[in-house]
């Protein structure tokens, strides 16, 4: 150690000395191999420089020749000797005045040649060497070019990647709170005192029934789009005629089961939608569903089939519907509910709020609760009314020049995207359907 | 040319008319084959440096130069005329029709070793770049200069103007060794000069050693430097997506720099040692690695502020070059308080490594590979290379100590 070094600088030529002895023991020690050393001379390496040795050979050659084409042309005659030198002129450029016609004479045919030639040559070789030349400046440039916009559109790419996976943070966060926001909201509250109802006249708090027809038409979906989802349903009804449809509305599944040759009437509250369906010649009548149903005879009924209506009506309605049902169908008879699905997190923002007069959103487990425990067997859930994939977050494709990381990366978010579109976007009804044993 | 530097030069120590004794208040000129803020090259840089302290010092300083803006074309592109730019009076003439291709093939004769008759290197000099009312100004008007200092060697406006201005013509040569420096036309214009301002020791010693200055005026000035704008270096690598230990190396990439060679030792290094290192090159040229070559990254041009977080972000910094006659990429590399690496062969880079005690220098690949080992297994180590660089470009080429050096070495010029 130098004092340098000591007062805690160092010395860089210290350095060095320790730089070459290292190098010496390393040689002694047989660290650099004859292996290695061959290795390492042996390495490819490409270096691309752009070396114009061609044009500049061409350019030389043709110099050459269009410096020395006239071979007839009078020499320099001169002479370094002082005194004698000017003797030496001058007889040089007598015997070069007697011999010049004879030589002209001799040359005269060869420098045409040459003349002739070099022309030829230098009409073929410049464009050539000028057109090679620009063809490589525009080669570097475009190479030039490919080359920045693929760093610009890699790491536009990167700063896209890094939004989305911001976005979709914050996105998970929201909707964790809002799944414990859910999950308190659907516990009931010990103890709570509810707010008294403000009392409202019936004939100032109903909604008008045309209205209602209007409503569903826009809302609902066309009677054409209804009747291709129930259509689905059709042939869990066949042989288990006659079937009740409750809340028949606009008729769409009375008309299925009449062309599929199967008995069914229909009931509804609204006489608006009775009256449409009496228009097509459908059996249907306006009636409570409760009432209706006490007074069917017992296991007089094949199928009953309840579309978007369990929705409408308080949960202890739907218990007494269930029941009802179970004892007016037959042995090896068929209850079916559709509703829309609570478990998909869409339908809050559209399908089930947009309908004043639902009151409740079932899950499709209290939903299967509520049927079995009123004595109905083989209970299962059909999920119905996806939404269409175009709806969802799409997947995003990796590009062929990603890095093993940024696929890993990728494939995390689309997990992540399938996990939202799962529950955000997943089937928007389902329905339950039972069988009394 | 030969018959024109032979009738016009004259005794180096004839003195003409009356001079200041003080190096301010003079009346300075300066002959450089560019100018402006945006051109880009070392003696551009170093004479705009120092006109422009100077005019701020009190000198009246006329920048005698062409309309050109790069060194490739020579396109009059700039307005001839006057101007005043920073303080400095800027006068812009034509650059005069070329034959490019005669200059070519010279040039390539040059370089290739041959050897030219005299005539042939004034048709060299003369097809370089000149600018016949630029030297009609030298002609007329030389003489109402105190000094008028040339720079660099190498070009027309230099070799051809130089014999304009006898007695008062001062040359700051950019010199180093190179097949250029051994011409018969370089060796007269050093002959014909009063003095020289040298950018480093070893350059003196070079000048000395080709041509003989013998006892005439010169000083070793080198360019000054105000601090580096600050930079961000993280935001660097993650731009580029760099990784790990850097190499870097910042400068016009070209042979005559050694690049291919250290292109060569870096992939080597990476072969046999640690297969994190990456070299990354930034800058100009036409000499880099095959594209997609691991371990070698191009970053191409960058600006200012690109690169002062380019020298920030530097593990080390490679100046594997051995014709430099002063190396500006040390020095701020050294502001950034990053250690460098040179070529053992480089006088003038070694003489600032080991009289900073800011680096390491290396003559073939076993030892650059034991100095970047060195560099890279330590940390503290680099630190303190680094802030003694530092210490140095901060003593020896803050402008102030360049412009003391230059005041003091004018006034022994004019004396």
């Amino acid at each position: 150690m130098t004092d340098r070094a000591m007062e805690g600088t160092i010395d860089a030529a210290r350095l060095m000395e320790e730089i070459k002895e290292r190098v010496r023991e390393r040689r002694v020690s047989g660290f650099y191999s004859e292996d290695e050393v061959r290795r390492i001379t042996q390495m490819e390496i490409e270096l691309a420089e752009s070396a114009p040795t061609f044009q500049d050979e061409l350019e030389e050659h043709l110099e050459q020749l269009n410096d020395g084409w006239d071979t007839a042309a009078e020499p320099v005659i001169a002479s370094h000797r002082a005194g004698v030198g000017a003797v030496i002129v001058a007889a040089k450029k007598l015997l070069r005045r007697v011999t010049r016609p004879y030589i002209t004479l001799i040359l005269a045919r060869q420098v045409e040649f040459n003349s002739a030639l070099l022309h030829l040559l230098n009409a073929f070789v410049l464009p050539v060497r000028d057109g090679m030349a620009s063809l490589t400046r525009r080669l570097e440039d475009l190479s030039l070019d490919l080359q920045e916009r693929l760093t610009v559109e890699h790491g536009e790419r990167q700063r896209r990647d890094r939004e989305v996976a911001e976005r979709l943070g914050v996105l998970t966060a929201r909707l964790e709170d809002l799944r414990a926001e859910v999950e308190r909201l659907r516990r009931p509250v010990p103890g709570a005192q509810l707010a008294p109802s403000p009392v409202v006249p019936p004939d100032l708090g109903a909604l008008p029934a045309a209205a209602y027809v209007r409503f569903e038409d826009r809302h609902r979906g066309t009677r054409e789009e209804i009747r291709q989802r129930q259509q689905a349903y059709l042939d869990l009804f066949a042989g288990l005629g006659p079937v009740l449809d409750v809340g028949c509305g606009r008729g769409e599944f009375l008309e299925l089961c009449r062309e599929a040759g199967i008995e069914a009437r229909g009931i509804d509250v609204d006489p608006a939608m009775v009256a449409r369906c009496r228009e097509a010649s459908l059996a249907a009548e306006q009636a409570d569903a409760i009432a209706y149903l006490e007074a069917e005879p017992d296991g007089g009924l094949g199928g009953i089939f309840c579309a978007q209506v369990i929705e409408h009506i308080p949960p202890e309605a739907l218990v007494a519907l269930v029941r009802l049902a179970h004892r007016k169908l037959r042995p090896g008879g068929m209850l079916l509910c559709e509703t829309p699905n609570p478990a998909c997190l869409t339908v809050f923002s559209g399908a089930f709020y947009v309908d004043l007069s639902h009151i409740k959103p079932i899950h499709p487990e209290a939903a299967r609760f509520v049927l079995e425990s009123a004595g109905f067997h083989d209970v299962e859930i059909r999920y119905v009314n996806p939404v269409p994939p175009d709806g969802k977050l799409q997947r995003l494709e990796p590009f062929w020049y990603m890095r093993r990381y940024e696929e890993v990366f990728l494939s995390q978010i689309n997990d992540n995207f399938e996990r939202l579109n799962q529950l955000l976007w997943g089937a928007q009804d389902y329905a339950v359907v039972g069988r009394r044993p | 040319m030969r018959r024109l530097l032979g009738r016009r030069r004259t005794e180096p120590t004839e003195r003409a008319g009356e001079r200041p004794a003080s190096g301010r208040g003079l009346r300075l000129a300066f002959v450089v084959p560019r100018y402006g803020a945006d051109v880009v090259g070392g003696a551009e840089t170093l004479v705009r440096g120092l006109a422009e302290h100077l005019a701020a010092s009190g000198s009246a300083v006329d920048v005698l130069t062409t309309c050109a803006q790069d060194h490739l074309s020579w396109k009059n592109v700039l307005p001839a005329g006057a101007s005043r730019e920073a303080g400095v009076t800027v006068r812009r003439f034509p650059v005069r029709l070329r034959d490019t291709r005669r200059h070519a093939w010279l040039q390539l004769r040059i370089l290739h070793g041959s050897r030219l008759r005299p005539k042939e290197e004034a048709r060299w000099a003369e097809e370089s770049v000149g600018s016949a009312e630029l030297f009609d100004h030298l002609a007329r008007r030389g003489m109402e200069y105190d000094l008028v200092c040339f720079a660099p060697y190498l070009f027309g406006t230099t070799l051809c103007g130089v014999p304009l201005v006898p007695g008062r013509a001062v040359l700051i040569p950019c010199l180093h060794d190179e097949p250029f420096a051994h011409l018969g036309l370089v060796r007269d214009t050093f002959q014909a000069c009063r003095g020289f301002i040298f950018n480093s020791p070893p350059e003196a010693a070079l000048a000395e050693k080709l041509y003989g200055i013998g006892d005439r005026p010169a000083g070793v000035v080198g360019l000054g430097f105000d601090p580096l704008p600050p930079a961000d270096p993280a935001a660097l690598r993650r731009r580029h997506g760099l990784e790990g230990p850097l190499l870097f190396y910042l400068g016009r990439k070209e042979t005559g720099k050694n690049v291919p060679l250290l292109i060569e030792y870096a992939l080597r290094y990476r072969a046999g040692r640690r297969s994190d290192l990456t070299l990354v090159l930034a800058g100009d040229g036409p000499v880099t690695a095959s594209p997609g070559t691991p371990g070698v990254r191009d970053l191409g041009y960058l600006d200012a502020a690109a690169k002062a977080a380019a020298y920030a972000a530097a593990t080390v910094v490679c100046q594997p070059s051995v014709n430099e006659s002063f190396s500006i990429v040390l020095m701020e590399s050294w502001l950034a308080g990053t250690p460098v690496l040179v070529h053992a062969r480089c006088p003038v880079t070694t003489h600032h490594v080991f009289r900073a005690g800011g680096g390491l220098a290396f003559d073939d690949f076993y030892e650059f590979a034991e100095a970047l080992d060195l560099l890279l297994e330590d940390a503290e180590r680099r630190r303190r290379l680094g802030s003694q660089g530092r210490a140095y470009v901060e003593t020896m080429y803050s402008w102030p100590a360049v412009t003391a050096r230059l005041q003091e070495t004018l006034e022994r010029l004019v004396a």
